[in-house]
C-alpha cells in the first residue's frame, strides 16, 4: 500500500463555462481554460491540436449545471 | 495497485472521478482524456453521444434503434457497443485498459439533424456578427439570435450530452474499491481507494501521452 494521492485538478472558474465543452490539463497545479465551445465536435479537434503541439494530454469535460450526471443519465444507468 | 484519489472538484462540487480515455479499437480511435464518475449505484456504464461518436463507434441497426427507443421514453434512446477503457496511474506510470460493454446515448435522426443545423447556424452567426460594428443594432440583433440558438442548442446537449458513468459491471476490474465519505459538508476530504485486479487489465502501457499521440498520427498518415 502506499499513502500516496492521485489527485486531478480543474479550473477553478468552471461555472463561467456552464453547458459547454472546456479543456484543460488536469496535472497543472492550477489549471487555465485553454478551449470552450457549445459544440462537441469542435471542442474534440481543438484538444487534438492541443494534443500535438504541447505534446500533452488534456482532459476535456462538458461542465453541466448539476455538475454530476444528469437524470437522464441515472435512469439509463439504473436501468435493469 | 493501490490506488488512494480524493474526490475532484469540479464547479466546486467534490465527487468521485477517474481520469478515462475509451477507445475503439476496430478503427485504432480514441477519445480525449475525460473525467468519469465512478458510481456505485448505476448499473451500468454510460457514455454521451459526443465521445462514442468521435471514436466511431458503430452505429445502430434500424432494429437495435427500434428496440432501444421503446421504455426509455421521448426520443432519447441509447445503445450497447464494446470498446477499451484506459485508466491512468501517474503513481505507476502505467495505463490500464479493460474491455467493457458501455451504454452509448444515442439520439435519433431527427435530433441529430437538429443539432448540425444548430451548429451551422452558430458559426454562420459568429462569421456575421464579426463582420458588423460592436454594440450596433446589427451586432446585438446577431447577439440576440446567437443567444437563441445557444439555449435551443443546449436543450439537446443536456440530453445527449450527459456525465460519464463508470457503473457497478466497471468494478468487476478492480481486487476492491472503498469510498471514503465521512461528512457530507466536508466532501473536499472524501476519497477512494481502489487496486487494478492483476488478471483484467488487457493490456498495460506506459503513460507517456505520447502514446495516443503516435497512434492519431499513425492513423492520419495511412488515410
Amino acid at each position: 500500500m502506499t499513502d500516496k494521492e492521485i489527485i486531478f485538478n480543474t479550473p477553478k472558474n468552471l461555472d463561467e463555462f456552464t453547458d459547454q465543452f472546456v479543456i484543460f490539463f488536469s496535472e497543472d497545479a492550477e489549471p487555465k481554460v485553454l478551449f470552450n465551445s457549445f459544440i462537441a465536435e469542435e471542442t474534440y479537434k481543438k484538444a487534438e491540436e492541443i494534443k500535438i503541439e504541447q505534446n500533452r494530454e488534456p482532459v476535456v469535460i462538458r461542465v453541466q449545471k448539476s455538475n454530476i450526471s444528469n437524470s437522464i443519465t441515472q435512469m439509463l444507468s439504473m436501468r435493469f | 495497485m493501490f490506488c488512494k484519489v480524493p474526490y475532484t472538484a469540479i464547479g466546486g462540487r467534490h465527487r468521485p472521478y477517474l481520469e478515462v480515455v475509451f477507445s475503439n479499437k476496430l478503427k485504432n480511435k480514441n477519445s480525449n482524456k475525460t473525467f468519469a464518475m465512478v458510481d456505485s449505484g448505476a448499473d451500468h456504464t454510460v457514455i454521451p453521444f459526443s465521445i462514442g461518436a468521435f471514436i466511431g463507434l458503430t452505429e445502430p441497426t434500424q432494429e437495435e434503434k427500434l428496440a432501444n427507443v421503446s421504455g426509455v421514453g421521448g426520443n432519447l434512446s441509447y445503445i450497447e457497443r464494446k470498446c477499451r477503457i484506459y485508466v491512468a496511474n501517474r503513481m505507476r506510470n502505467k495505463t490500464y485498459g479493460f474491455d467493457e460493454t458501455v451504454w452509448w446515448i444515442y439520439p435519433d435522426a431527427d435530433t441529430q439533424k437538429q443539432q448540425e443545423s444548430l451548429a451551422k447556424t452558430l458559426q454562420e452567426l459568429q462569421v456575421l456578427q464579426a463582420q458588423s460594428y460592436p454594440g450596433s443594432d446589427l451586432f446585438n440583433h446577431f447577439e440576440n439570435q446567437k443567444k437563441q440558438t445557444i439555449d435551443n442548442f443546449i436543450a439537446i446537449a443536456n440530453k445527449l450530452e450527459t456525465g460519464v458513468l463508470l457503473g457497478r459491471p466497471f468494478f468487476d476490474n478492480f481486487d476492491f474499491i472503498q469510498f471514503f465519505h465521512k461528512d457530507r459538508s466536508r466532501e473536499d476530504r472524501c476519497f477512494f481507494n481502489y487496486k487494478v485486479a492483476n488478471n483484467k487489465a488487457v493490456e498495460v502501457l506506459p503513460i507517456q501521452q505520447t502514446d495516443f499521440i503516435n497512434q492519431i498520427q499513425a492513423t492520419k498518415q495511412e488515410g
